[in-house]
């Protein structure tokens, strides 16, 4: 049964678009991420352009974001005031997403552009998850050999760089005593690829707030999740009234998946091999970048694309 | 449309309204004078005036029906809004592929399609269309804006055009349909046309002709309309229109859908 999407102006069966959002939710139920950065490549490899899959993701993510956030929340899980700051950067770096976007859009070159990010940023992501993947195998088999926890490597005590920055600022919840900058250039950072990719940002935003800032465990993902809702609304509300590029139909109809999808995920995820499962997403990211590539380095069997203007 | 006609299927309504078509026909030859006659009138009509394009929209069949007078051949133009595009030709570029040179198509029909009697390589055909520029894709003008010495090159300006077409052809918007007019007898004929999924909105004008030995014996047009209908028409207008208050209803809704997910799966 086909539905047409009155924004990208195409007709797509319905089933291809549910069940699309329904695994990309198991997938993000799984593993905790958001999974724009699967979704927008599909989108884009189903027929949708580029522009719209980008626009509309943004718009998606909010939905799972703010049912995310909700559970965070009541755990205390949520820092309000490094979220904040995260979100002061965001709401620049994601207005200014725009803005590019809308210039490429203009000029011509914003699917290359979509593709080639894309492609670097999926070969990172897989690449981080095969060697953490492959970590922590190798860390699991000792364990069941030795039938004791392996010691640890020492944490290396350097005085970096983040440290002399100016605008110390105090993050009780995180009981942090960071400059202001950090989360800030962090935030703007992330907000720009977030508009610009359709993606919420979060596996660039969670190893930023590990490693950069050294949030502790228990308020990273609320706190990402938190700015994350600002940053996808302002790029929505952008998207939509400067490029015409969100389609609420499809948004709709991959929400809906996508949250049947993620509740499946997160009750498959308690019993499956999460490490074994991790390598297998990391193999689809890894597919996903290379059919991109594909698409970039072939010949293309035609040289010519016809875009209506107004 | 009557009441009674509402008993029928739609099916069942053309028939109808294709056999009341042929009777009135047939009656009206019998009672007008001849002298009416003989002015070769060609008549046609349309099985429907709109097609609207709501959610479900997956394509359309257009069914033209209609009498012409004499024995000559048939020629059916059916031509979309005017419309602008912007053709790129991609180029390497470090070893991947980007769009390069551009030009811009301006006032090209959005859907153009011409079906025909007889085959297209026919005699009369030809010495029509040398007449006339529009009755064929191949002699259709199209107008080209392009910086540079790109299209100062005959053969360039060619490469866009065909690929212009080209592209349209894919997308079963341009079209040439020798032998789809069908003769039913008693001078009727009908024919069958396509609409893709992705069919243009906008006013379209059916144009029939009847020719006889490369002369022109009579002419008729009628208006189409494809519009959006429905929840597409809506969320379209609103989109284009209020692009910015669609925003804000767009980060609403996903607001709504978030939390009601939540209170649905998550947060019991």
């Amino acid at each position: 049964m086909n539905i047409y999407l009155p924004i990208a102006e195409i007709s797509v069966n319905i089933f291809v678009l549910l069940g699309l959002g329904l695994g990309v939710g198991i997938l993000s139920g799984i593993f905790g991420v958001g999974g724009g950065f699967l979704m927008t490549p599909m989108l884009i490899f189903l027929g949708i352009p580029p522009a719209i899959a980008v626009g509309t993701e943004a718009n998606q993510i909010l939905a799972s974001s703010t049912s995310g956030v909700l559970g965070h929340w009541r755990r205390g899980g949520v820092d309000i005031k490094m979220g904040s700051f995260l979100m002061a950067g965001g709401l620049f770096g994601s207005s200014l997403g725009v803005l590019l976007f809308t210039l490429l859009k203009n000029i011509g070159q914003i699917d290359f552009f979509i593709k080639v990010v894309y492609v670097l940023l999926l070969f990172s992501v897989a690449s981080m998850m095969l060697v953490e993947g492959y970590i922590e195998y190798r860390r699991a088999r000792i364990l069941s050999r030795s039938g004791k926890s392996p010691s640890r490597a020492r944490k290396k005590k350097r005085r970096s760089w983040t440290r002399m920055l100016p605008f110390k600022t105090r993050f009780r919840t995180s009981r942090l005593y960071i400059s202001a900058l950090l989360p800030l250039a962090i935030g703007s950072v992330v907000g720009v690829l977030a508009a610009m990719l359709g993606i919420g940002g979060g596996f660039v935003m969670i190893p930023a707030m590990i490693y950069i800032l050294r949030m502790p465990p228990h308020t990273v993902t609320g706190t990402s999740l938190f700015q994350i809702i600002f940053v996808t609304a302002n790029a929505t509300f952008l998207q939509a009234g400067f490029n015409h590029a969100v389609d609420i139909v499809l948004a709709l109809l991959l929400v809906l998946g996508g949250v049947i999808g993620a509740q499946l995920g997160v009750r498959w995820g308690r019993r499956i091999d999460a490490v074994q499962f991790r390598l297998l997403l990391a193999l689809i990211v890894l597919g996903v970048c290379f059919g991109l590539l594909w698409e970039l380095v072939v010949p293309p069997s035609e040289l010519f694309s016809i875009t209506e203007v107004r | 449309m009557p009441r009674i006609f509402r008993a029928f299927t739609l099916r069942q309504r053309l028939r109808l309204r294709f056999l009341s078509l042929a009777l009135l026909l047939l009656l009206s030859s019998y009672f007008l004078p001849h002298r009416l006659l003989a002015e070769e009138r060609i008549v046609v009509d349309l099985a429907r005036y709109d097609v609207p394009i709501s959610t479900g929209f997956s394509g359309a069949e257009l069914l033209l029906f209609g009498a012409s007078p004499g024995e000559g051949d048939i020629l059916i133009k059916v031509s979309g809004p005017a419309q602008s595009y912007l053709v790129m030709r991609k180029q390497r570029f470090a070893g991947l592929w980007m769009n390069g040179e551009r030009v811009r198509v301006v006032g090209a029909p959005a859907f153009f399609h011409v079906l025909t009697s007889g085959s297209g390589e026919d005699n009369w055909l030809s010495s029509f269309k040398s007449s006339r520029r529009d009755f064929s894709i191949k002699d259709l003008y199209v107008d080209m804006l392009g910086t540079g010495e790109l299209l100062s090159s005959a053969a360039e300006r060619q490469m866009f055009r065909d690929a212009f077409v080209r592209s349209q052809r894919e997308l079963l918007l341009y079209g040439e349909l020798p032998n789809s007019i069908e003769r039913l007898g008693n001078n009727l004929f009908r024919a069958n046309l396509s609409l893709p999924a992705g069919l243009p909105t906008g006013t379209y004008i059916v144009e029939t002709f009847l020719v006889e030995e490369g002369r022109l014996l009579s002419a008729q047009s009628t208006p189409l309309f494809v519009r959006r209908s429905g929840s597409a028409a809506f969320v379209f207008e609103f989109a284009e229109r209020y692009s910015f208050l669609y925003g804000f209803c767009a980060v609403l809704l996903a607001l709504a859908a978030g939390f009601l997910a939540n209170r649905l799966f998550v947060g019991r």
